[in-house]
């Protein structure tokens, strides 16, 4: 018997993990995969609902946004000296405009990800000090 | 007035002896989509040849191999052979095994399987075809029809066997349209057989055909390999490098494949290779496929990405891969 991990998707199709390969199924039981998957149910297990992703995070308001670096030991001086860094001179002045005149900032802006890991922050650690820098 | 030349090509090519008489796709072993090498059960290497196996220990390593240029062992200039070798591996059961769709291939009739083998010691190898009637609703228990032992040896050699196929009268279509003839090539099934050990067994140039060819030197019958590789991918095909023109949200972009070579059926979908969206002045890694919804012809993807994607802008998939099977 294989072994299996199963999640129903968005679409009514299974995200299914079966032997260790990653497979999305169609709830079609011609699939052999969907087939594996009913002999796995017929023996008790359950694929698991579906769960919608988490909500993306809401924009940070520029006081949001160096009150939450702050608080995490990141300074305004640190951010200006990353952006400084930048070696293409076009993509350093969109980035200084964008820091300094901007009102407010979007998470998923390519360059909220590109300073912080020149900070030396990987995506998963922008996204918690995001969600914390939102209450202040 | 038709010369014999004429009659004979008439006859080759509105015959059984036509290149689909063989009802073995991939038998030279000419496409191997999903990779040169396997070293676990199921699907992973030869287009539609499958390894299965129970309670195995040990480990095998099923591999292409490269015939020399001009040999003669086996006939017809096949470019590459399988290998199945073992490491210490034994199992309850282990075969190498094709299912051919539908049950209703070859049912009461006669049958040739042709293949040549060899090994790396002498030992034993059981053709087996196997009438399956499917899954789903109440379908009768499959029919094994078992062929004599062949001994193989150090040397290629020609085998060939005829079998006469069970009629599938009375009996009863599972409703999930997976019946199928297979055709398995058992190593050890029980206690028939030796288990693999270190032993090496190399296959090639197999062939399943209607009636008795026996007194034919080599019934494979070849196809075109445009022919050969569209026959595998009703079954297994990799989608890559699409252009992804259009709509896009800023961590997801959906992307369209169509076929004009229809699948069995509704595919599963595997991200194989994730590769980048590239576009809009950048280039974004691909993290997974969240979504799709997937017909015979036509499959709908949602690739994504961690962040950084402009919306409404258009993005190009690099480097990247996804397997659609829908295999038996």
């Amino acid at each position: 018997m294989s072994e299996i991990v199963a999640q129903w998707t968005a679409d009514g199709a299974i995200a299914a993990v079966i032997d260790g390969e990653q497979w999305v199924v169609p709830d079609d039981m011609g699939n052999r995969h969907r087939q594996m998957i009913a002999e796995w149910e017929a023996q008790g297990n359950t694929i698991a609902p579906y769960e919608p992703p988490p909500s993306p995070l809401a924009p940070l308001t520029r006081r949001q946004l160096r009150l939450g670096l702050l608080a995490n030991g990141i300074t305004t001086a640190d951010v200006e000296a990353a952006i400084a860094a930048i070696p293409d001179p076009m993509e350093r002045e969109v980035a200084r405009i964008e820091w300094a005149d901007a009102t407010t900032y979007e998470r998923d802006h390519p360059l909220v990800d590109q300073i912080g890991a020149a900070l030396g922050l990987t995506p998963v650690q922008i996204n918690t000090m995001w969600q914390g820098a939102l209450a202040l | 007035m038709t010369s014999r030349a004429g009659q004979l090509s008439s006859l080759l090519t509105t015959t059984p002896l036509h290149g689909f008489r063989n009802k073995i796709i991939n038998g030279n072993f000419d496409i191997w989509q999903r990779g040169t090498s396997q070293a676990g059960l199921g699907y992973g290497s030869a287009d539609r040849w499958k390894v299965n196996g129970l309670d195995p220990s040990g480990a095998f390593l099923v591999s292409r191999q490269e015939f020399d240029l001009g040999q003669t062992d086996v006939p017809g200039n096949p470019r590459y052979y399988i290998r199945i070798a073992g490491s210490s591996f034994s199992a309850t059961a282990l075969n190498l095994a094709q299912a051919i769709e539908g049950v209703q291939t070859l049912a009461g009739q006669k049958a040739t399987l042709t293949f040549w083998a060899r090994a790396s010691a002498p030992r034993q190898l059981y053709p087996r075809p196997i009438q399956d009637f499917g899954s789903g609703g109440s379908p009768s228990s499959p029919v094994d029809t078992f062929g004599d032992p062949v001994n193989l040896t150090t040397s290629w050699q020609k085998f060939s066997q005829v079998f006469d196929l069970p009629s599938i009268a009375d009996k009863v279509l599972g409703t999930n349209g997976n019946d199928r003839l297979t055709v398995a090539f058992d190593i050890k099934r029980g206690e028939v057989g030796t288990d693999l050990g270190n032993d090496t067994i190399d296959l090639a140039r197999v062939s399943l055909v209607e009636g008795d060819a026996t007194a034919e030197a080599d019934p494979f019958s070849p196809r075109h390999i445009q022919q050969e590789l569209a026959l595998c991918q009703r079954y297994c095909r990799d989608v890559n490098e699409l252009t992804c023109a259009g709509f896009s949200a800023t961590t997801a972009i959906g992307v369209v494949d169509m076929s004009a070579n229809p699948m069995r059926g509704a595919p599963s979908a595997s991200l194989i290779t994730a590769g980048n969206l590239v576009g809009n002045g950048g280039s974004v890694a691909v993290t997974s496929i969240a979504t799709v919804t997937a017909s015979a012809i036509a499959a709908r993807f949602d690739l994504n990405v961690s962040s950084g994607l402009t919306a409404s802008a258009s993005y190009n998939w690099r480097a990247g891969r996804i397997r659609l099977e829908s295999e038996l």
